[in-house]
């Protein structure tokens, strides 16, 4: 059952949201900064939570940079990549981006194979995600 | 004793089959044998899954389980797994199993009782195998006996769809065997793979489209179309790739993509050229072992055209006498054990490896390694799983 919280931590408002998955560990949360969010997903995703990556990342304005972090994520499928896919469209129809960042293992050779890294873009970590997203400026 | 001609089992059943009702192949069958004697005729045929062999009942359309012989541990089996016709004797008489094959396309298994057995005998019923299987695909055309006998189980409309889709499962011309496998075969959705031979070459494309159910067979039937489509043209590989990326991206679902592998083989003197489009790059084995990953460019999979091109490199490599490539959807290499174990590319490749070293045939290595990847998961795969292998003799 997936639940949705808001708080605000300092200056900065922060959205988490729990998304629990089949055997109940996988917890995603965003998190808001000014205009360059991140969107954390954890665990493995499949078709089964799909559903669930889109609320998450539905959750970040498309006016804003989506950083995605794959840092805690240790598989997905095609289904999954999908949501990314739709979401890199949906924000790039806006005028801005959606970047992957930490995918690790399995998860990282997915990207390459895909072709996903080389055309979304992909960071190795979130605080470059951060940077590339600074520079690609304000939307 | 000599059979006259009017007794041939071929002969009979040619001209039993000028009359018979599209249904009543069991009937031709058992008409075919009476001039050699042979009586209780079952017609066992391969089911979707490569698992077992169903004998043909009377009336297929009843709900009953159907009497099944496993592939692996029954005489039917081993007469399908070795395509050679055995013979037991049993009862002062003879036990017969005889292959139901159009060149490696098996389609299953003729079981009869004989009063004697002898090489003239033999000669004729391994005849009359080869005479079964294009007039039992020749039906498929215009009665569902075929499909109805080829199923244990219910299947959902997706697979229903994804399978009339499918070329023969496996097909051999000059020097050349190409075989694939898909599991779950009855609930299937989303992967695909289609070949043609044209003067001497051999086209082929593996499709694993996104997701899974009927949206998924809905697009791979929208990509196989344009595949042949394109082929057909007489596309390169490059436009080929495009063609289908152009046809996804106008599918009317979102999001609408597939990764795919394409490829080319000249059948003459074993050159092969390949590209992939976001797919897991296919395993080369040569003298019983895999060689290392080509270092390949991919494009991205077909439908992601508006992010970046699709195309990649295009690869050329030169087949040499005995060598084999395997294509695969990653739901064989994510297939889990119970404790999360993933089959992994490793046990793919020593797997392959052990079948090939062993000299299987294309069609029993794919069905080997599948059954492996099946077992591992203990029957229960997380995505759809294919395998295609490209056998090469020279």
């Amino acid at each position: 059952m997936a639940t949705h919280e808001e708080s605000v931590v300092g200056d900065q408002p922060m959205t988490t949201v729990h998304a629990g998955g089949p055997d109940g560990c996988d917890v995603t949360e965003v998190v808001m900064t000014r205009n360059v969010r991140v969107a954390t997903l954890e665990g493995e995703l499949d078709i089964s939570t799909v559903d669930e990556i889109d609320r998450v990342l539905a959750g970040v304005a498309l006016a804003d940079h989506m950083i995605i972090d794959l840092g805690r994520v240790s598989f997905v499928d095609s289904g999954a990549l999908s949501r990314f896919v739709q979401a890199a469209r949906r924000h790039r129809a806006a005028g801005s981006r959606v970047i992957i960042a930490d995918a690790r293992g399995a998860v990282r050779r997915v990207l390459a194979i895909t072709q996903l890294d080389a055309v979304l873009p992909y960071a190795e970590d979130v605080d470059t995600a951060r940077s590339l997203a600074a520079s690609l400026g304000e939307s | 004793m000599t059979i006259g001609a009017g007794d041939r089992p071929v002969t009979r059943l040619l001209l039993a089959h000028q009359t018979a009702h599209p249904d009543a192949f069991v009937e031709s069958l058992a008409a075919a044998v009476e001039g050699i004697g042979g009586r209780d005729v079952e017609f066992l045929m391969i089911d979707y899954a490569h698992v077992a062999l169903t004998a043909s009942r009377d009336d297929p359309t009843s709900g009953a389980e159907p009497a099944a012989a496993s592939l692996d541990g029954s005489m039917a089996g081993r007469a399908f797994t070795s395509s050679t016709v055995v013979a037991t004797e049993r009862d002062g008489g003879w036990h017969v199993w005889v292959p139901v094959s159009e060149q490696s396309n098996r389609l299953g298994v003729l079981a009869m009782q004989l009063p004697r057995w002898d090489e003239e005998i033999e000669g004729l019923v391994t005849e009359l195998g080869l005479a079964v299987a294009p007039l039992l695909l020749a039906s498929a055309q215009y009665t569902d006996l075929p499909h109805l006998m080829s199923r244990r189980h219910d299947m959902d409309l997706a697979a229903e769809m994804q399978w009339s889709l499918l070329p023969p499962l496996s097909f051999s011309a000059a020097g050349m065997t190409i075989a694939g496998l898909l599991q779950p075969a009855y609930e299937v959705g989303g992967d695909c793979f289609d070949y043609a031979f044209n003067d001497g070459r051999l086209d082929f494309a593996v499709v694993d489209t996104v997701g899974h159910g009927l949206n998924s067979a809905v697009l791979a039937a929208l990509m196989i179309g344009a595949y042949r489509h394109g082929r057909r043209a007489g596309d390169d590989l490059a436009d080929l790739a495009s063609r289908i990326d152009a046809a996804a991206r106008a599918y009317p679902g979102h999001p609408a993509f597939g990764t795919a592998i394409l490829g080319r083989l000249d059948t003459w003197d074993g050159t092969m050229t390949w590209m992939t489009c976001g797919h897991p790059l296919p395993i080369f084995v040569r003298n019983g072992a895999t060689l290392s990953e080509p270092d390949v460019r991919p494009g991205l999979p077909l439908g992601m055209g508006d992010l970046g091109p699709v195309v990649g490199d295009i690869v050329q490599v030169v087949l040499q006498p005995g060598d084999g490539v395997l294509f695969y959807t990653d739901g064989v290499t994510d297939s889990r054990m119970p404790d999360g174990t993933a089959f992994g590319e490793d046990r793919l490749r020593d797997i392959l490896a052990r079948e090939q070293a062993a000299g299987a045939n294309p069609h029993e290595v794919v069905r080997r390694v599948i059954r492996t990847a099946v077992e591992h998961s203990e029957g229960d795969l997380r995505d759809d799983a294919t395998m295609v292998y490209l056998g090469w003799k020279g």
